[in-house]
């Protein structure tokens, strides 16, 4: 019984998601008409012109995500790491109480703390790469790594959690220092579920619009081959004005819609690959 | 000829609102199983805990006295140190999830750094030492988790085994067993008894007449746990003294059905 209807209900999410992708697929279907598969691979992207290449921003969005979480996945770990093993239980759960609420402030917010501090500090620190702003690839990838760092650490925390007390105590009875245990014990075997928090993180760096839109400096035709410069996401893309002036025009608006399915099917298959990793860890 | 090797003295656990152990004092002398029995919830896991010190790791868990190892204060020793020279049993197997032969080495490689030839010898004498060596001589490489329960307990002794502890601590370790791998778990514990100074928690009446020397028999007594009687295995076995234990062997007698095996 049960499982019938857990059957259905994994049918209806599938059915609901077949249809979100048809939707996009469907309304982007002119602009792979008229670009083809240089839609992906064409570095252009001016649209009086209908010319549409996407890559700049698949590859904007990429490198935005992976420099946020090449940031937060030690931080985010050391964090969780010493919440786990070595805080007192009650400080855990207030400090844990407090990385929730922190991955829970709207994303408007860091934005506009990004604005506020991180701008300036990137421009000053970096200047001598002469950056034409503080609005960088950078400064997008540091915010975003900021935005995800609770997420890492409440959800690697857990996974840690999630490691037997009675391992731990064998291991210890064994004469292993805490480090040690924490090291060939709990690491290990966490490692699925930090995983699947580690790319569920990226998922969600790659989602992230209004923060990365605020101070990735929106700038078109930029292949992201240097940090320092102002690059163009997927997300910054579509949440710019654009998207509502291509309305009009079904080509145009195919190529955003475009874009947005590319960013469902690069978040999708993180999170889906997240979320199975922690699913077998179970 | 048999020498003392731990001796402990008011030894006392506390939490913040409760005295789970109090003034327990007890020596163990090497070549003798030092047994402690007695009902659940006593003390008896707390009591052998206090000796590797694993109860330090309880946030909460206050324990004062003094416990000496071959004479020496163990608050003063390092503690990774002196639980490396004492092995702990467990009532469920703890296997590491890795391979047989990792598991074997666990604690060992630690203390010295091994090379390959030395940590199979030490693989193959912890293994031969815990009657382990041939059923899985083949399969090192496989995941413990693929051993049998009496198996996995088998390599949890190895482990310790392994690391060269003089003291062994037991809790309960053959209670999840069937009776075939406890009958191997106590011939383990007549054969190893000479080498090391054992302390066993049981259950099992007939169990604690089979392998142990020494008993003390832990109960609640005014509200905590205590050692309320110890002594010679069969002087307590046959006329107890307090009403503690003499209840204690009455209800194992009538769970049995007065039988010893
Ligand atoms: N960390 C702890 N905090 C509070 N109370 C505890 C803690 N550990 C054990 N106790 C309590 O101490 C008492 C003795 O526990 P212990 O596990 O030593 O008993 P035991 O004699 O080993 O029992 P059993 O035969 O069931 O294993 C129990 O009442 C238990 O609830
Ligand atoms: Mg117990």
């Amino acid at each position: 019984m049960t499982r019938a209807f857990s059957w259905l209900l994994s049918l209806g999410a599938l059915a609901a998601l077949a249809l979100l992708l048809g939707v996009f697929a469907w309304q982007s279907g002119p602009v792979w008409q008229h670009e083809g598969a240089g839609y992906v691979t064409g570095g252009k992207w001016f649209f009086r012109q209908h010319e549409f290449g996407a890559l700049p921003m698949i590859c904007g969005s990429v490198v935005v995500a992976l420099v946020a979480l090449i940031m937060a996945a030690p931080l985010g770990l050391g964090a969780a790491v010493f919440i786990a093993e070595y805080l007192p239980r009650r400080s855990r759960l207030a400090v844990k109480m407090l990385v929730e609420l922190l991955a829970g402030v709207p994303s408007v917010v860091y934005g506009l703390l990004g604005i506020l501090l991180l701008r300036d500090w990137v421009y000053e620190t970096f200047e001598r790469f002469d950056p034409l702003s503080g609005d960088t690839l950078l400064t997008a990838g540091i915010l975003l790594a900021v935005m995800v760092l609770p997420t890492v650490v409440t959800l690697a925390d857990d996974a840690l959690r999630a490691v037997p007390a009675t391992q731990r105590r064998a291991a210890r009875a064994l004469g292993l220092t805490r480090a040690e245990a924490i090291w060939s014990v709990c690491l290990p075997q966490a490692r699925r579920g930090i995983g699947a928090a580690l790319l569920l993180s990226l998922g969600r760096a790659l989602g992230e619009t209004i923060a990365v839109f605020l101070v990735v400096g929106r700038q078109d035709n930029n292949l992201p081959v240097q940090l320092l410069g102002a690059g163009q996401t997927l997300t910054s893309k579509l949440g710019g004005s654009e998207t509502n002036i291509a309305y009009g025009d079904p080509l145009h608006w195919g190529a955003m819609m475009g874009l947005g399915l590319l960013l469902l099917l690069l978040t999708g298959a993180v999170t889906l690959l997240g979320s199975l990793k922690g699913r077998r860890d179970a | 000829m048999s020498e003392l090797i731990l001796k402990a003295s008011a030894l006392t656990v506390r939490t913040a609102d409760r005295v789970l152990l109090y003034d327990a004092s007890f020596r163990a002398e090497s070549g003798r199983v030092f047994g402690i029995i007695g009902p659940s919830g006593g003390g008896k896991s707390t009591l052998l805990r206090c000796i590797n010190r694993l109860n330090d790791l309880v946030p909460g868990l206050r324990v004062s006295g003094d416990i000496r190892l071959r004479g020496e204060c163990i608050r003063t020793n390092d503690v990774n140190a002196l639980r490396a020279r004492i092995g702990m049993l467990f009532q469920q197997p703890v296997i590491f999830p890795t391979s047989i032969g990792e598991n074997v080495l666990f604690g060992a490689k630690r203390l010295r750094s091994l090379t390959r030839s030395e940590a199979s010898a030490v693989t193959e004498s912890a293994l031969r030492e815990a009657a382990l060596w041939d059923e899985i001589k083949d399969r090192l490489r496989q995941p413990a988790t693929v051993l049998s329960v009496g198996q996995q307990q088998r390599l949890c002794l190895a482990r310790a085994l392994a690391v060269q502890p003089e003291v062994l601590l037991m809790d309960e370790p053959t209670s999840a067993l069937d009776p075939r791998s406890t009958a191997a778990i106590e011939e383990l514990i007549l054969r190893l008894k000479t080498s090391h100074t054992i302390l066993i928690v049981t259950h099992n009446i007939a169990q604690a007449r089979r392998i142990t020397d020494t008993l003390a028999c832990v109960s609640i007594r005014d509200g905590v746990g205590q050692i309320v009687e110890q002594g010679e295995r069969e002087q307590l076995l046959t006329s107890p003294q307090t009403p503690e234990l003499c209840e204690y062997l009455h209800a194992s007698d009538i769970h049995t059905g007065f039988t010893d095996e």
